[in-house]
C-alpha cells in the first residue's frame, strides 16, 4: 500500500469515525452504514495492487473542462465519466495500457498509458468535425440511458436549448425542463415547475451549487437563467442522490460557463425585448479565467413614448414602467493541476413602475389633484466561492462557502390636494420581505476502485428570514399616522451529512445506495430527518435496463405562493413548532431501451407520498389580512402516482423527443374540503409535449414545440341557497358595533355551494410554437438569425376562469387568456 | 390596502397581453335542492326554514318552500310531530314543543320535485360559565371591562363554544338601545384566526375545548364596548354569554363567517360552507346559552 492510499484510508476513516453522520447510520440506519463502510473498506483492499490514473479532461479550445467526458480502457472494458468539475480517477491493475477521452462534439483521443505507478493526466480534447452541433447533447458523451443506474434523470445542455422556439425569444432552459415528462409548467407563460405532482416550491434550483429562491423575471414569463452563461443543466425528478436534500420534488442544476482559458470571446444578442452579452476570456492565460454574462429589457424604452402619447389623448391614466436586467459572472484561478479557485456571482432585479396623476374639476370646491406613484421590485442575488482540490488521485474536495438573497418591496405613494395649496394628504405604504441563505460545506468524491464511486459531504446553512413588513404613513397638514405590521427576523439552522455510493456489481447491475441526513432549528423548536435514497439499474441486454429507485426527501422551508402565477409577493418561511416540515416518499420504476435510428425509450412509473403540505385555509390568500401567516394555512397530505413515457432521438439531423405523462395528484386537507381528497390544482390527467428540432445545412435548421395538457382543475359553485337566519341564534344589535368593515365582504346574502373543491377542469392546454435559425460564419466569428412564433395556431389557452354572477341571476364563465400568437425574432453575433 | 396591492399586482401580471371569452358552463347539477335551516335552543319552539336552492345556471333565485312535509323524529326515528307551515317556509310546532337538553333529533323533509332530505342534531348542555372579576377602564373615550371568567368543561364529549358579550344602554328618551361588543381573550386558543379576519377583536369568540376537555378553562376577556366613557354605570348593563353549540352548528358558523368575509378575492379558493343535510342543504343544530350580568 503505497503512502497516497494510506493517506486516502486515513482521510476516509477520521472523516466517518468523527462525524455524527456515522453515529447516525449505526443508530438508526446500521444496514445501509454497514453496506456503504464494507463496500469503501473492501475497495480499500482491493486498490493495494492497482494504480490510478487521474487528471482533467478540458476542452481544447477554451480550457473548459467537461463534464460528464467519458474516459475508457477497452481491453478491461471499464470506464469512467467526469464529474461536474471535469475530474476523472481510472484504478487499473499495473499495466500498459490505450486510453480512449471521448465528448461528443470533440474528437476522441487515445493516450498510451504505461501504468506502473499512479498518474496524474489532463487531457485536451479538440473539436471534431463528424458531429452535428445540433444534436450535441451532454448525456450523448456518456453512457446512453439504458446503461445509467440513474433514472428519472435528465441532462440538457445548451444547444438543445438553443434550437428550440421560445416565448419572446428568450432562451429559456426552465422552458425546456418544462417540456419533459412528468414536469408541469402551471400558467400560462409561468416559469414554475410542477414535477410530479409536487409544488413550485419543492424544487431545488441550484445555479452554481447556490439555491436561487425565486426564479421568475417578468412575473414568470421569463427565468432568471441567462442561456448565454450556462454551461449545462441537470434536472432530477426521482431516485434523488444523497448528496441532494431540502426539497421534496426535483432538482434543477444548473453550471455556469467558467470561462476561455486560451482566448478571449464573446456573444451579442438583440431580441423583441432584450438585449444580451456573454464576455469570456483569460485573465492570466491557462490559470485565470472569466465569465461575464448580462442582459436587460427594453420594455420601458419601447412602450414610454406610445404610452405619454395615449396619456396626452386621454386614451391612457397612468404610465406604467417595467424593466428586469441580470448579471452572471465567473472568474476561476487555477493554482496548480488539481487546486483550483471559483467565484461566481448572479445579480438581478425586476423594476416594475406605475405613475397616475389625475386632476378633478368636476367638483364645486376648488381644482383637487391626485398622484400616486406605485413600485415593485424583486430580485436575487447569490455568491459562490469553491475551493476544488484534489487531494490524491482517488479524493476530490469541494468546499464552498455561499450566500443568495432574495428580496421583495412594494411600495405605494398617493398625494391628494387642492390645487396650490399646501396641505397635501399623502399616503405611503411599503410592503418589505427578504429571506436569506449564507451556507458553509464540504463535498468529497473517493473514487476507490472502477466500481464504486463514493460522495460524502457535509454543510450548514444559516437561514434568516424576514416575512412581510407593511409600512404605513398617513400625513395631512402637520398630522402624521405611522404604522408598523410585521417585522422581526426569524433564523433558522440546517445541517446536512450524506454519504452515497454508485457502485457496479458485475457487468450487469449498478446500485447507489445513499443517505442524507438532515437537521433544522428555529428558535427553540428542533427537527432531524433521516433520508434514505437507493437507486438501482439492471442491464437486461445491451439495449435495455430496468431501473428502481426510492428516496425519502425532507423540507424545512415553505413558499407561501399564489398559485400558479409566479408572482415576486410569493413569500419564503421556516417550518416552525406549529409548522411542521414538508416530507415526501418516492419509489419508481422503469424501463428503458435503445431502438433504431438513433432513438431511446424510456417508460418510468412513479407513486409519491407527501406530508405538511402548507394550503391556504379557504378564502385566503397571500394578500389576505395581515394576520400572522401560521394562521393563514393548514397542513396535509398528498399524493401523486402516474407513468411517463419518452422516446427520443438524439443522433442525426432530426433530433427531438415525444414526452406523455398520465398521472394523478391529490391532496388530502384537514379543514378543507370537510376533509375530503380533492385534486391537487395542477392535477393533470394527460400531459404531452412533441419537440423537434431539423438541421437542413450549417446554415439552417429550424424547430417546433407542440405541448398538450388536460386543463388544471379549479372549483365552480353549483347552487345557490339562502343562510340560516343569523337571527336564530344570534341577536339583533344596533348597526353601531356590527362588524362588516372589510373592504371585500361578501354582499350577496345567498350561500354559494361548493360540492368538491377543484371539482372542474379549464378547457384544455394546447399550443403550437416554430422556430427557424439561420447561421453565417464571418470572418471573426458567426451571426445568426432567429425567427419564431409562439403559439402558432392562436390558441386562447385560460390563464383564468372566473364564475360572474350577472345581473339576470345567472352566472357566467369568463376565460381570461393571456398570450396570443405571438412573432419573435433575434439577432446574435458570436466572435 | 389589500384592495390596492391586489390590483397592483394583478394589473401588472396581465399587463403584457390579455384578452376575455365567454365560456359554456360545464355540466353541473340543475336540479333544485331542498335547504333546512334550523338552530333549536331549549327556550324555542321547533322552527324550521326550508327553502328551495337554485342552480347556478338559472337566473331563478332561492325561495321558500311552502308545500313541503317536514317531520320531527326522535333518535329512534319516532315521529315527534309534523311541524306545520306558518309563513314564507317556516315550519313550526302546532303544539309549542320545545327542544329538550341532551336530545337526539332527526328531521326529515320531502316535497314534491324534490329529492327528500333528512339531518340530525342534539340540543347539548348548557356550560358551567362564571365571572370572576370584572374591572372598567376607558379608551379612547369608551369604556373597556377586562372580565376574568372560568368555563367548567365537562369532558364527557367534544364541546364547542360561541363567546359573545353586548351592552343595553337606556338613552335620555328612555329608549333602551343593544350594541354587540367585541371582545378579545388573552388566552389565544381560539378558532378565529381559521376565519382570518386580520383583527384581535371579534364580535364572536370561537373556541372548543380540545385542549382543556374535562378541565377549567380560565382566561381574561376584553369587552370593547361603544359606551361613552361619560355615561353613567346606572344607565347601562353589559352582558357576557357563551354558547355551547353543536359541532356541526360550529362548523357552518365559522365557514359562514369566513364566506361572508371572503367576497371576491381573486386569488383565494373560494369558501365551502358547512352542511349537514343529507341529500339537501343547509345546517340543523342545537345550542344552549349561558348569560351573565356584568
Amino acid at each position: 500500500m503505497n503512502k497516497k492510499e494510506l493517506s486516502t484510508q486515513s482521510i476516509i476513516r477520521i472523516a466517518f469515525s468523527s462525524s455524527k453522520l456515522l453515529h447516525s447510520l449505526q443508530k438508526k440506519n446500521a444496514q445501509i452504514g454497514l453496506l456503504l463502510l464494507c463496500a469503501l473498506l473492501s475497495s480499500s483492499l482491493i486498490a493495494q495492487e492497482n494504480y490510478t490514473l487521474s487528471g482533467y479532461v478540458k476542452e481544447a479550445e477554451s480550457g473548459e473542462t467537461l463534464i460528464g467526458a467519458t474516459v475508457y480502457e477497452k481491453t478491461n472494458g471499464t470506464g469512467i465519466t467526469t464529474n461536474i468539475y471535469g475530474f476523472y480517477s481510472l484504478t487499473l491493475p499495473k499495466g500498459t495500457y490505450e486510453i480512449t477521452y471521448s465528448y461528443v462534439g470533440l474528437q476522441p483521443m487515445i493516450k498510451t498509458i504505461d501504468l506502473v505507478k499512479n498518474i496524474e493526466l489532463d487531457v485536451e480534447l479538440i473539436n471534431g468535425q463528424t458531429l452535428d452541433e445540433v444534436v450535441v447533447t451532454a448525456e450523448s458523451s456518456g453512457p446512453s440511458r439504458h446503461q445509467e443506474n440513474r433514472m428519472s434523470t435528465t441532462k440538457l445542455s445548451m444547444s438543445k436549448v438553443e434550437a428550440l422556439p421560445v416565448l419572446m425569444g428568450e432562451r429559456d432552459v426552465i422552458k425546456i425542463v418544462q417540456l419533459l415528462p412528468g414536469v408541469q409548467s402551471g400558467s400560462e407563460g409561468s416559469s414554475g415547475l410542477y414535477v410530479r405532482g409536487g409544488g413550485p416550491d419543492q424544487n431545488l434550483l441550484l445555479l452554481d451549487g447556490v439555491p436561487i429562491y425565486n426564479a421568475n423575471h417578468l412575473f414568470g414569463f421569463m427565468s432568471v437563467f441567462n442561456g448565454d452563461a450556462i454551461k449545462s443543466a441537470e434536472v432530477i425528478k426521482g431516485g434523488f442522490p444523497a448528496r441532494y436534500g431540502g426539497r421534496l420534488s426535483s432538482v434543477l442544476d444548473i453550471r455556469m460557463k467558467e470561462g476561455n482559458l486560451k482566448k478571449i470571446q464573446g456573444s451579442a444578442s438583440v431580441g423583441l425585448i432584450s438585449g444580451k452579452f456573454n464576455l469570456e476570456g483569460p485573465i492570466i492565460k491557462d490559470k485565470t479565467s472569466f465569465n461575464i454574462s448580462g442582459r436587460r429589457t427594453w420594455i420601458d424604452l419601447l412602450t414610454t413614448p406610445i404610452q405619454k402619447q395615449r396619456i396626452k389623448k386621454g386614451k391612457q391614466e397612468g404610465l406604467t414602467k417595467y424593466h428586469f436586467y441580470d448579471l452572471n459572472i465567473k472568474v476561476n484561478h487555477q493554482f496548480a493541476p488539481g487546486n483550483r479557485l471559483y467565484l461566481s456571482g448572479y445579480l438581478g432585479d425586476d423594476k416594475m413602475s406605475m405613475l397616475t396623476k389625475n386632476v378633478d374639476t368636476s367638483q364645486d370646491e376648488a381644482t383637487r389633484v391626485s398622484s400616486e406613484d406605485a413600485s415593485l421590485k424583486w430580485g436575487n442575488k447569490i455568491f459562490a466561492l469553491r475551493w476544488n482540490k484534489q487531494l490524491n488521485p482517488k479524493l476530490f474536495s469541494n468546499t464552498t462557502l455561499t450566500y443568495s438573497q432574495y428580496k421583495f418591496n412594494l411600495g405605494i405613494k398617493s398625494k391628494e390636494n387642492e390645487l396650490n395649496t399646501e396641505n397635501p394628504v399623502t399616503y405611503d405604504l411599503g410592503s418589505f420581505s427578504e429571506i436569506t441563505d449564507y451556507t458553509a460545506k464540504v463535498d468529497f468524491d473517493y473514487i476507490p476502485t472502477n466500481n464504486h464511486y463514493i460522495r460524502f459531504g457535509a454543510g450548514v446553512i444559516y437561514h434568516q428570514f424576514k416575512p412581510t413588513v407593511i409600512s404605513e404613513k398617513i400625513t395631512e397638514g402637520s398630522t402624521n399616522v405611522n404604522n408598523t405590521q410585521g417585522g422581526g427576523i426569524i433564523k433558522g439552522n440546517e445541517y446536512y451529512g450524506y454519504i452515497e455510493d454508485d457502485m457496479a456489481i458485475g457487468a450487469r447491475v449498478k446500485i447507489n445506495p445513499g443517505l442524507h441526513f438532515a437537521a433544522f432549528s428555529v428558535n427553540t423548536t428542533n427537527y432531524t430527518s433521516f433520508q434514505p435514497r437507493v437507486a438501482a439499474s439492471f442491464l437486461l441486454n445491451d439495449k435495455s435496463s430496468i431501473k428502481v429507485s426510492y428516496s425519502k426527501m425532507n423540507q424545512f422551508i415553505h413558499l407561501l405562493s399564489s398559485p400558479g402565477l409566479g408572482l415576486p409577493t410569493d413569500l419564503w418561511v421556516p417550518s416552525t413548532k406549529r409548522v411542521k416540515p414538508e416530507s415526501a416518499e418516492q419509489y419508481g420504476i422503469a424501463y428503458t431501451r435503445s431502438l433504431p435510428f438513433g432513438l431511446e425509450m424510456n417508460v418510468e412509473g412513479f407513486y409519491k407520498t407527501m406530508s405538511n403540505l402548507l394550503e391556504y385555509k379557504d378564502g385566503i390568500s397571500v394578500f389576505g389580512s395581515s394576520q400572522n401567516w401560521q394562521d393563514k394555512v393548514v397542513a396535509g397530505k398528498g399524493t401523486s402516482y402516474g407513468a411517463e413515457f419518452l422516446l427520443e432521438k438524439k443522433q442525426g439531423n432530426t433530433t427531438g423527443w415525444i414526452g406523455y405523462t398520465l398521472s394523478w395528484s391529490n391532496r388530502t386537507v384537514p379543514g378543507l374540503n370537510f376533509g375530503k381528497a380533492f385534486p391537487y390544482k395542477y392535477d393533470r390527467r394527460h400531459d404531452i409535449s412533441a419537440v423537434i428540432t431539423h438541421k437542413f445545412s450549417e446554415r439552417i435548421d429550424i424547430g417546433a414545440v407542440w405541448v398538450y395538457g388536460t386543463g388544471l382543475a379549479y372549483t365552480l359553485p353549483t347552487q345557490v341557497y339562502q343562510p340560516l337566519p343569523e337571527a336564530d341564534i344570534f341577536q339583533d344589535f344596533e348597526e353601531e358595533g356590527e362588524e362588516g368593515e372589510e373592504e371585500n365582504e361578501n354582499t350577496d346574502p345567498n350561500i354559494k355551494y361548493i360540492g368538491s373543491r377543484n371539482n372542474q377542469r379549464v378547457p384544455a392546454y394546447h399550443r403550437l410554437d416554430l422556430s427557424v435559425n439561420l447561421h453565417k460564419e464571418l470572418k471573426w466569428g458567426e451571426r445568426s438569425w432567429s425567427f419564431g412564433v409562439y403559439n402558432a395556431y392562436n390558441r386562447k389557452n385560460p390563464f383564468s376562469v372566473s364564475a360572474l354572477r350577472q345581473a339576470n341571476g345567472t352566472t357566467k364563465l369568463q376565460q381570461t387568456s393571456l398570450i396570443p400568437v405571438l412573432p419573435y425574432f433575434s439577432y446574435h453575433l458570436k466572435f | 390596502m389589500k384592495n390596492r396591492t391586489c390590483f397592483f399586482i394583478f394589473s401588472i401580471s396581465l399587463f403584457i397581453f390579455s384578452c376575455t371569452k365567454e365560456l359554456p358552463l360545464p355540466a353541473i347539477e340543475t336540479q333544485p335542492r331542498i335547504v333546512v335551516n334550523a338552530a333549536f335552543s331549549e327556550s324555542k319552539e321547533w322552527s324550521v326554514q326550508v327553502s328551495k336552492s337554485t342552480s347556478i345556471a338559472t337566473p331563478e333565485q332561492p325561495s321558500a318552500l311552502s308545500s313541503a312535509s317536514v317531520f320531527l323524529k326522535d333518535a329512534s326515528g319516532n315521529i315527534i310531530e309534523e311541524l306545520i307551515h306558518g309563513s314564507n317556509g317556516n315550519y313550526i310546532s302546532a303544539n309549542n314543543t320545545k327542544p329538550i337538553i341532551d336530545q337526539t333529533y332527526h328531521i326529515e323533509v320531502s316535497a314534491n320535485g324534490f329529492t327528500t332530505v333528512d339531518a340530525t342534531g342534539r340540543l347539548p348542555h348548557p356550560v358551567d360559565f362564571t365571572i370572576d372579576q370584572t374591572t372598567t377602564t376607558s379608551f379612547d373615550g369608551e369604556i373597556q371591562f377586562k372580565v376574568d371568567f372560568k368555563i367548567s368543561d365537562d369532558g364527557s364529549s367534544s364541546h364547542y363554544y360561541i363567546i359573545e358579550s353586548f351592552v343595553l344602554i337606556e338613552e335620555p328618551s328612555g329608549e333602551i338601545i343593544k350594541l354587540q361588543n367585541e371582545l378579545s381573550l388573552l388566552d389565544s386558543r381560539t378558532d378565529n384566526a381559521s376565519i382570518g379576519d386580520g383583527t384581535d377583536r371579534f364580535s364572536r369568540i370561537y373556541l372548543q375545548d380540545n385542549t382543556f376537555n374535562g378541565q377549567f378553562y380560565e382566561t381574561e376577556a376584553t369587552l370593547y364596548s361603544f359606551i361613552p366613557e361619560d355615561i353613567p354605570s346606572e344607565n347601562y348593563k353589559v352582558f357576557m354569554l357563551v354558547k355551547s353549540v353543536e359541532e356541526s352548528l360550529y362548523n357552518y358558523f365559522k365557514s359562514f363567517d369566513r364566506f361572508k368575509l371572503t367576497g371576491d378575492e381573486p386569488f383565494a379558493e373560494p369558501v365551502q360552507v358547512y352542511t349537514n343535510v343529507n341529500n339537501g342543504l343547509g345546517i340543523f343544530g342545537g345550542f344552549s346559552i349561558k348569560e351573565i350580568e356584568l
